[in-house]
């Protein structure tokens, strides 16, 4: 993934971060992009530094009886990508709004 | 959220990401596993909390959990680069734990790839690398095809004029002709006592020139250093420009890149010319020798060496098609488009002028070759079957390196097996083990073939230079043959797919075996006693056996070559070649009688010089390449098929005097005879033979009659006059009378001489004879040296061309020269690899076997048997790499058959030798060994591990 030209759909997951979206099936439900775009997407991310993947606490896991859970966030880099990206694509912020605690998915 | 997902439950989801985790690389899998899991677990209870884990989502999430499966799937490269990183680094720090080892194979790749990459370079060099020409793509060089069984003909100029006007996929055609000339320019230079300027004649022999028509460089798209190119005035009317355009080599030579060059004079043949442009350094022509000058096709009378009227109409003369065309396509036009319309225009041509043309011999068709490298490997079926030995022999060099390397990686696997075997033991895969193995000798292989890559570059920019001075061709000649040696992108290509093959040849058979060995014994270290690696031992015999023979073919074609020289080398000519030399002045062929004049004061001057012996007069230089034949009938012979083709020479009678040729029988012609026409000749004793192959005596001969075609009032032309040979019928071939037979002499290729020769009468005015033999007292160099002043002071225009025969002699055995040495380094290395091999593969017979020594000496063995049991075992290797390497001998050696000077190419002498050879030195790599075996003391050796 060139440094300057992210895809649509790089992009759009960039968005979906910096609006508060930092969990795999978020940023899907929050895209409309199938898993099979959005992991290889934030992997190739990660690696060209756009975006940090984080583990959370082992203890709130544990609390919460379930595996830790990894959380993507963006890098600086990541944010310049994304303003870069924004004046390109001038419609990206209009397609998602920010993270909210209701349910999303309109397949429920 | 707590508790409302019982973890026990079964959930296809998760178990899905189970799945799909195995084959996310090992590294990675964990974290993978960890972070799909969380995921679904996270979606599930998002769902159960909004209360919507229904049916239709769970469905949903099942779905979605596919996803990880393209996850997964575009994790795969990290596990190649993961592994590929460890190996290549274990590989790195194996090589640097061994640097002997590391170093002996490296060395020995780097030279078998340094050689094919050698070779390869100047094959790329002359056959595939384009043409360095503008849009080279889209250029085609047009070829004539014949009638089926019909030779294919070139091209004639009003042919040409024709398929330039009626053409419509061609942006422009060129036409070229190649002729040789003698070159001679004129330097004012300022006489320091008086301060008045002389010209001062510096000549230059016989150049290349080409004639072309006058869009040739502006087709070509070749740039202008200086000046201008032709112009189209320039290729109107025939004799009427004489405009040259320099090659930019010969500018340097001879003018020193002087940029007051243009408009200055250069004579060729005599004539004068005028210098209107120089090309640009990169443009080179389209042949491997440069031309040294360019001139318009329109200017090709003046360089003709004859005053034939087909010198003259060569520009009307549908027949006269020895002319090459070059052209270039239209955007869009495909090539297939292009012939089919040549193809058409050439039937259109050949119905329109069916009465003008001769008979049989005509194009049907023309294909158009894209117009590659240099050479375009045609006609000589012989040649080019000599030429095959090279690559074969450069591949069989490379193969030796790999057995080599294979047997070395062998003896060091086997060191290496309980490294191996405790991989195995911890879990590695075969498959790991071998890959790990074949990354090592991978990387062996790239390291040997950067090397080979410097190797092969150094070598030849020093080699090629080197190999150049060996023959002895004039400095302007020398400059024309620089090719490219550069590598480009197909060289380097070349030598990673070398590196590659190299790699793994030498590689696999080594990782095969040494990944299953047997892991107890080989973990107890074991593995090596009693014989545990018959297949390993059968492995590295058969190793052996390959490289022992692979050598034996190089060393029977050395043995060959090298044989071959000494008898080039000491061939009889049947005259002495250290005193003669040839002169070719020349006032060209406008100022013929002028000419020939001078050719007369010439020889009355050379006579009366003190040094000189004797001189004479020939239409060829003696040993200049191959001679002109003619046919020859007997009194009666009507059937044109089946005449004696013998070569011949138009000589004056003081020729077989100044050449040194001895009469055997009768006596040669006076100059009376040859003046007054008288058709008598002088035959020697192998037509003799031939012609009469009942009479006992040469002598027998004298005073019969044969025809001799040549005999016709006609030209021997020279090779790129347009071939128009009318045929006569036998019956019709003048006459002549033996009167004389000398000894057998060779006039032309050493190599392909079959000894008939005719010397026919010259006569003055009928004839060119325009080259003088020269016969001196002392050294020749000295008469040659001051010969140019005398011509000038004879004729200040003429222009001279002067060679020694040894020269001639010297010219055709250089090539033999450079190619025996060349097998005999190449032979002698591949022994010296093969022998190092062998005595490695025995020493680590005789190390393998120590313990059941020690027994067999311990239960009373004699050291004596025991050596023989060795050496019994090595003769078995020797003996079969002999057969083999005899048997691919002979294939090669029939190869070289059409180059060997009567010499068998199955030579009992050579294949003795070089067998004998061979087995004395692997004798010796088997015994030493062998005596190291006896010496072992059955103590040591029983307590041996």
């Amino acid at each position: 993934m060139g440094k300057s030209f992210l895809s649509f759909a790089a992009a759009v997951i960039l968005q979906a971060l910096d609006n508060g979206y930092q969990y795999g099936f978020d940023i899907m439900d929050v895209t409309g992009l199938p898993s099979g775009t959005v992991y290889p997407a934030l992997r190739r991310l990660e690696d060209a530094c756009y975006v940090r993947s984080k583990w959370e606490k082992h203890s709130i896991a544990q609390e919460e009886a379930r595996p830790p859970r990894k959380y993507y966030e963006l890098t600086r880099e990541g944010r310049d990508a994304l303003a870069e990206a924004r004046s390109r694509y001038r419609l990206l912020e209009q397609t998602q709004e920010p993270k909210t605690d209701k349910p999303k998915t309109s397949r429920a | 959220m707590t508790g409302m997902i019982k973890p026990n439950r079964f959930r296809f989801w998760l178990w899905l990401i189970r799945f799909v985790g195995l084959i996310v690389p090992r590294r990675l899998r964990a974290d993978w596993r960890q972070e799909w899991v969380a995921e679904l677990h996270y979606r599930e209870a998002l769902l159960a909390q909004w209360d919507k884990l229904n049916w239709q989502n769970k469905l949903d999430l099942w779905r979605r959990s596919f996803g990880a499966f393209w996850d997964a799937l575009l994790l795969q490269p990290r596990r190649w680069e993961d592994e590929m990183i460890q190996d290549i680094r274990f590989g790195i720090k194996m090589l640097f734990k061994n640097p002997g080892f590391s170093a002996i194979v490296i060395l020995t790749l780097a030279f078998g790839i340094g050689v094919n990459t050698a070779l390869f370079t100047v094959f790329n060099a002359l056959v595939l690398k384009p043409l360095p020409l503008k849009d080279a793509g889209n250029l085609f060089e047009a070829r004539g095809v014949g009638e089926p069984g019909q030779r294919a003909r070139r091209f004639s100029f009003p042919d040409y004029q024709d398929y330039v006007a009626r053409s419509q996929t061609l942006v422009g055609l060129t036409l070229m002709s190649e002729m040789a000339a003698t070159l001679g320019i004129e330097h004012a230079q300022q006489n320091a006592a008086t301060g008045a300027t002389q010209p001062q004649r510096e000549d230059f022999g016989a150049v290349k020139c080409q004639l072309v028509t006058a869009n040739y460089f502006h087709l070509l798209g070749a740039e202008m250093a200086l000046g201008r190119g032709f112009l189209p005035e320039e290729e109107r009317t025939p004799n009427t420009h004489p405009v040259a355009v320099l090659s930019h080599y010969f500018w340097e030579m001879a003018f020193k890149s002087d940029p007051q060059a243009i408009g200055r004079t250069i004579r060729l043949a005599g004539q004068p010319f005028v210098i209107v442009g120089v090309t640009n350094k990169e443009f080179i022509g389209t042949t491997p020798n440069r031309p040294t000058v360019w001139l318009p096709l329109m200017m090709r009378a003046a360089l003709s060496q004859t005053e034939s009227p087909e010198a003259q109409s060569w520009h009307t003369d549908r027949n006269l098609d020895g002319f090459n065309m070059l052209g270039r396509l239209k955007p869009g036009v495909t090539v297939g488009q292009a012939q089919a319309e040549l193809s058409q225009l050439t039937a259109q041509l050949a119905r329109e002028y069916a009465g003008v043309r001769h008979g049989e011999n005509r194009n049907v068709a023309v294909k158009l070759n894209r117009a590659p490298g240099f050479v375009s490997m045609d006609d000589d079926e012989n040649a080019a079957q000599v030429f095959l030995i090279l690559p074969l022999s450069v591949v069989l060099v490379l193969l030796i390196a790999c057995a080599n390397v294979a047997n070395l990686m062998l003896a060091r696997a086997a060191r290496r097996q309980k490294e191996i075997a405790t991989r195995l033991a911890l879990g590695a895969t075969r498959w790991r083990i071998i890959r790990q193995l074949l990354t090592e000798s991978l990387l062996i292989a790239s390291a040997g073939s950067a090397l080979g890559l410097a190797l092969a570059w150094w070598t030849l920019s020093v080699l090629y230079p080197l190999l150049l001075a060996q023959f002895p061709i004039s400095p302007i000649f020398r400059a024309s043959m620089a090719i490219n040696l550069e590598p480009d992108f197909r060289v380097f290509g070349f030598t990673m797919l070398m590196a590659l093959m190299a790699g793994v040849a030498a590689g696999l058979a080594p990782a095969w075996q040494a990944s299953r060995p047997n892991l107890t014994l080989a973990l107890k270290g074991e593995g090596s006693v009693f014989g545990q690696h018959l297949s390993q031992s059968r492995l590295r015999n058969g190793l052996i056996v390959l490289q022992l023979a692979f050598s034996l073919i190089l060393l029977v074609s050395a043995g060959l070559l090298a044989r071959n020289l000494q008898k080039l080398q000491t061939v009889d000519t049947g005259y002495e070649t250290a005193r003669l030399f040839t002169v070719e002045a020349d006032l060209g062929n406008a100022n013929a009688r002028q000419t020939e004049t001078l050719r007369q004061q010439l020889e009355a001057r050379l006579r009366a010089l003190p040094d000189v012996q004797s001189v004479s007069r020939a239409s060829r230089m003696p040993l200049a390449g191959p001679v002109a034949e003619t046919a020859v009938a007997l009194p009666g012979q009507t059937d044109a098929m089946n005449l004696l083709g013998a070569g011949y020479d138009i000589v004056s009678a003081t020729h077989l005097e100044t050449l040194g040729v001895r009469l055997l029988r009768g006596r040669n012609f006076t100059e009376q005879e040859a003046n007054s026409g008288a058709r008598v000749v002088v035959v020697s004793a192998t037509a003799v033979r031939k012609l009469w192959p009942h009479f006992n005596d040469p002598g027998q001969a004298l005073g019969q009659s044969i025809g001799i075609e040549a005999g016709q009032e006609k030209q021997p032309d020279n090779a790129a006059t347009p071939s128009n040979t009318e045929s006569v019928a036998p019956a019709n071939f003048p006459v002549y009378q033996v009167i004389g037979v000398t000894r057998d002499t060779i006039q032309g290729l050493v190599i392909r001489h079959d000894g008939s020769f005719l010397y026919l009468p010259f006569r003055p005015g009928a004839h060119n004879a325009e080259q003088l033999l020269v016969r001196t007292k002392t050294d020749a160099n000295r008469v040659m040296a001051n010969l140019p002043m005398e011509i000038a002071a004879l004729n200040p225009n003429a222009t001279v061309a002067m060679k020694a025969t040894s020269e001639w002699l010297k010219a055709q055995t250089t090539p033999f020269t450079i190619a025996a040495n060349l097998a005999i380094v190449l032979g002698l290395v591949a022994l010296a690899l093969a022998v190092i091999g062998l005595y490695g593969v025995m020493s680590f017979h005789v190390a393998q076997r120590t313990r059941e020594i020690g027994i067999r000496v311990a239960l009373g063995a004699e050291p004596r048997g025991i050596q023989t049991l060795f050496i019994k075992q090595g003769m078995r290797l020797i003996s079969l790499g002999i057969l083999i390497g005899l048997l691919g001998g002979a294939a090669i050696a029939r190869l070289l058959a059409s180059i060997l000077l009567d010499l068998s190419p199955f030579d009992p002498l050579t294949f003795g030798g070089v067998s004998l050879c061979l087995i004395l030195v692997t004798l010796l790599a088997t015994y030493l060994p062998a005596r190291r075996a006896t010496r072992v003391d059955p103590m040591i050796a029983l307590r041996h591990d």
